[in-house]
Formats: structure tokens, C-alpha cells, sequence
């Protein structure tokens, strides 16, 4: 069974009907173990999950009829367990599955067949959009059940599944970004959906994902929007991907749009994208094991100067940390320090080792500060392979 | 004593919620019966409505038969007119909806909130405390 069956709300749009006549009725009573979910045939369920949401899923009123109910079409795209439910079910040691790798293998491999079938014209493309849904589900319960999103990103070498990690790394980027943010105009999964297909335009041209850093190619976000058309896609993740490359200063492409024409969801998905691009060499196991890294978060910041609403860079620096785990520091008192973890609140200050103290020495004895709980100390720059950073 | 013993029927088509509300309550002693879509429902309300004590109804369940139509026939039925209904819902109710609801005589526990010890004290509430 997937897991996106787990946490997925099946059934077709709800329609009045009379309880079963006793004719009809099976007569084996359902137990647990014996559940066996129907395929999904659309989205379905009354449980808007952002404002955006709610507002185009009238509520029933006078009476509760589920014609009164949310049409797929006018819902929105997902429906997923609330986290207290998984919180639930792990206070009563219930078995639910968690294997990351696996259901990260699954969506890479899923998003590739995806791909390929969306661009191949020879391939079906049916239940396409479903397949994505399924694999924003299966996202959406690994970050439910799981707050570290490090844990979660990787990158694979080849260049197919380079393309599917990327994106699957960026979808969840997006969405434990889009948690934080307040008044956003699409719901985190929808978001995320975004997040899966932003680069299908690459996949579509045969172009190196690579290209797409040089930033001069609006082609593939054409193509890509030109392929969501074809696939049905929602209008609200269509207009995600159109934007991923825009800029609040006009700067972007393919359109150049500005302010607040360059949505917040939208935003949201550029910062991930970029920060997906810039960790990228955090990903690589060479990288990993020769320190100090690259001030991913900051570089990302520096990329968007000026280009995205504050607000959102605020929320991804409290996330993210300004300067993240795993780079070197140097505080005030001139002594070198590695970042070990982050203060939630505290961008600016976090945990870190001691490598170099003022003197210049290696410490004898394993020496850990919390720059929280210590107003003496401050980073005053970042110090990464590429050199200082302010 | 000769106490009769309790009987759920959980209606909700997620297995996870399922097995989430089926733990709690057998733990308490209580016997459960799961459906996960509208006609298994209704047939156990129909077969062995009598011995059911409480109910506890998702509103969207995949075969068409809502959760809505699940408690209209459960008042409707003689059997089942009288028991306790808890509707456990992810969906957004406005107040309209929630007075329906409990002119129906349910409790609303929302899945976004759940908690395993509110939900325990809605069941002692609804059914009576732990037995040993």
C-alpha cells in the first residue's frame, strides 16, 4: 500500500443518497485489517486547509447536504491527515510507515515516469495529475512526521533522477516554508504540487538542469505551463510555475512581472527552488566530509535582493538559520567555530564547537557554546570554502 | 454482574484513524467495529444496531453515503435513535453546522485537534468511565 493512501481522503464528489437498502447491503461487517481504500477517482472532502481553501469551498449552511460540498473542482487539490493524528497513532505505538528512503525512492522514481510520460506524446498521460497528487501526499506525512527537513534532501548524480530530486528536494522545501507563512493564496500541497512540476519544462526540452542556473532560459517555463495545460492542471499551480523565475523588482523572467503581481506562493516556491540549488553541494557526499560548507542560506539571501517580499525571507532565515550547520563562523572574540545547531528564534545565534579559540589553539576538551544563553559572544562573519562572507 | 459489553462502530474510510480510535477505545474495554464507507455503516446499523453503544462517523466517505446521511439514518432507526454520535471531522463546520449537529445529539471531535486524552474524557463523557 502507499502512503499517500493512508493519508489521502478518497471518493468521487459526495451526492445525496439514501442509506443502502438491506438487499444491497453487504453483509460482512468491515473490520480494520480488511480495509482496502478504493482507487481514487478525484479529489474530494470538506476540509479546506488555507484560506485560499475556504474561499472556494462553500461551507453548507441551512442544511447539510454534501451536494452543498466542495466539487473537485472547485476544492482544493488535497486532502491529508491532520499531524495529531499521526501524533496519535505514534502515542499508541501504531505501526505507520516510515521508511524516508523508501518513500523518497518511490516519489523520485514516480516523478520521473511522470515526466517522461507528460513530454513523451507516444505515452498516456492518463491519471498524471493523481500521481502527483500521491507523491505531495507522501511529503506532506514525512514532514508531518518528521520537523528535521535535513534528513530529507538528497540529491542523485544521474541526470534523470538529478532532475527528480531536485524537485522533490524543492517541494519540500516549499512546504515546510509555506507552514510558517500567513495569507499565502494556495495551500501548502498545492505549493508542493508546484514544487514537483516547476521544472517539467527542462525535462520536456532535453535541457541540462544545469542550464536553468545560468537564468537566461525562459523556455522551459513556457514549455512547462504549455504541458500543465495539456495535463489539467490546477490554474492555481500552473500560475506557480509560470513564476518561479519572476522577481519583485521586475528583474525575472519570462514575464518580468512585479510587486504584487508576483504572488506569495509563488515566491515561495522561487526562494525553495534556489535554496534546493544552492545546498546542492551540501548534498554531495565529498562536500559533506570537507567543512567548511558554503553559506547556502546566505548565498540564497544575496539571490534574492530585493526580490522577494521581506516577510518571507524573514520566516526562511527563522527556519533556516542565518547561518546554517555544518559552516564556520568567527565571533567576535576572533576565535573559529563550527555551527552545530539552531536556536528556533534565534536566527543569529546558534549552537556551535569551538575549533580555533582567540588564541589560535585547538581546545583540549571539546568546547560547545550556546550563543543564546551567551550575550558576550557574536558571529561576525561567516567564513566557507568560497571565502569570508560579511 | 452482568454488564453488557460496549460496542463502536467507527465509520471513516482513513485506516490510520481507524486504528488510532480503535486502540483507544479497545483499551477501554470496548469492542469495535470498523466500516469504511457508507454501506458497511448502514448495515451494521441494521444488523446489529442494538448492540451498538456509540458511534463515532467521519462525514466524507468514499461511496457516495455521507457521514450526514449515516446520522439521519441512525436517528431514523430505532435501534440506533438513542446512542451517542461522535462526528470526527477534518472538515471546516461553521456554527449553523455545529448546532445541526448537536440537535442531532453529537459531539464534534475535529481531527486537527485530536487528542488522545480529550478524546478518552469525550467517551467517559458520552458512554461512562474505564472499566477494569
Amino acid at each position: 500500500m502507499r502512503l499517500s493512501d493512508l493519508i489521502n481522503k478518497k471518493g468521487g464528489p459526495a451526492t445525496p443518497s439514501a442509506p443502502v437498502p438491506v438487499d444491497k447491503v453487504p453483509e460482512k461487517i468491515h473490520v480494520v485489517q480488511e480495509v482496502q481504500k478504493p482507487q481514487a477517482t478525484s479529489p474530494a472532502g470538506p476540509q479546506p486547509a488555507s484560506p485560499a481553501k475556504q474561499a472556494s469551498a462553500p461551507r453548507p449552511t441551512t442544511h447539510l447536504r454534501p451536494a452543498k460540498l466542495p466539487t473537485p473542482s472547485s476544492s482544493s487539490i488535497y486532502d491529508s491527515l491532520p499531524s495529531a493524528i499521526y501524533q496519535a497513532a505514534e502515542q499508541l505505538e501504531i505501526p505507520i510507515p516510515q521508511n524516508r528512503q523508501l518513500v523518497l525512492n518511490n516519489a523520485r522514481i514516480s516523478l520521473i515516469e511522470i515526466f517522461n510520460a507528460a513530454t513523451d506524446p507516444s505515452l498516456p498521460k492518463d491519471n498524471l495529475w493523481e500521481k502527483v497528487r500521491n507523491i505531495v501526499a507522501d511529503l506532506s506525512m514525512l514532514l508531518a512526521l518528521d520537523s528535521n527537513l535535513a534528513k530529507l534532501l538528497e540529491r542523485d548524480s544521474s541526470t534523470a533522477e538529478e532532475l527528480s530530486s531536485h524537485s522533490i528536494n524543492t517541494a519540500l522545501i516549499a512546504m515546510d516554508l509555506a507552514k510558517e507563512v500567513k495569507k499565502i493564496e494556495f495551500t501548502a500541497q498545492e505549493i508542493g504540487a508546484a514544487a514537483l512540476l516547476h521544472d517539467i519544462g527542462i525535462a520536456a526540452l532535453n535541457m541540462d538542469i544545469d542550464d536553468e542556473m545560468k537564468g537566461t532560459l525562459s523556455s522551459h517555463v513556457e514549455k512547462a505551463v504549455e504541458i500543465l495545460v495539456e495535463l489539467k492542471v490546477p490554474e492555481s499551480v500552473r500560475v506557480m510555475v509560470a513564476q518561479h523565475h519572476e522577481r519583485m523588482d521586475g528583474k525575472g523572467y519570462p514575464k518580468g512581472i512585479s510587486g504584487k503581481d508576483f504572488l506569495l506562493s509563488s515566491q515561495i516556491l522561487a526562494l525553495a527552488e534556489t535554496f534546493e540549488r544552492m545546498m546542492a553541494d551540501s548534498f554531495d557526499d565529498n562536500a559533506k566530509k570537507g567543512t567548511p560548507q558554503q553559506n547556502y542560506v546566505q548565498a540564497t539571501l544575496d539571490n534574492f535582493h530585493k526580490a522577494l517580499d521581506p516577510e518571507i525571507l524573514k520566516i526562511f532565515i527563522s527556519i533556516r538559520g542565518f547561518y546554517p550547520n555544518g559552516i564556520m563562523v568567527e565571533l567576535t572574540n576572533r576565535s573559529i567555530c563550527l555551527v552545530l545547531r539552531q536556536n528556533e528564534g534565534f536566527p543569529l545565534r546558534p549552537v556551535i564547537q569551538v575549533v580555533l579559540d582567540s588564541a589560535g589553539n585547538h581546545p583540549e576538551t571539546m568546547r560547545v557554546i550556546d550563543l543564546r544563553s551567551n550575550n558576550s559572544l557574536s558571529i561576525i562573519k561567516a567564513i566557507t570554502h568560497s571565502g569570508d562572507q560579511r | 454482574m452482568n454488564e453488557k459489553i460496549k460496542k463502536a462502530l467507527i465509520i471513516d474510510d482513513d485506516q490510520l484513524v481507524c486504528r488510532v480510535v480503535e486502540k483507544i477505545l479497545t483499551r477501554r474495554g470496548i469492542q469495535v467495529i470498523v466500516a469504511p464507507d457508507g454501506a458497511a455503516a448502514n448495515s451494521v446499523i441494521i444488523n446489529d444496531g442494538e448492540n451498538l453503544t456509540i458511534a463515532i462517523i467521519d462525514l466524507v466517505l468514499p461511496d457516495g453515503v455521507t457521514g450526514w446521511d449515516i446520522i439521519d439514518f441512525a436517528r431514523r432507526t430505532p435501534k440506533t435513535a438513542h446512542i451517542p454520535i461522535i462526528v470526527m471531522t477534518g472538515a471546516v463546520l461553521s456554527e449553523e453546522e455545529e448546532e445541526k449537529f448537536r440537535n442531532k445529539a453529537c459531539t464534534i471531535v475535529r481531527k486537527k485537534d485530536f487528542n488522545i486524552e480529550s478524546f478518552k474524557e469525550v467517551i467517559d463523557r458520552l458512554i461512562g468511565g474505564e472499566k477494569a
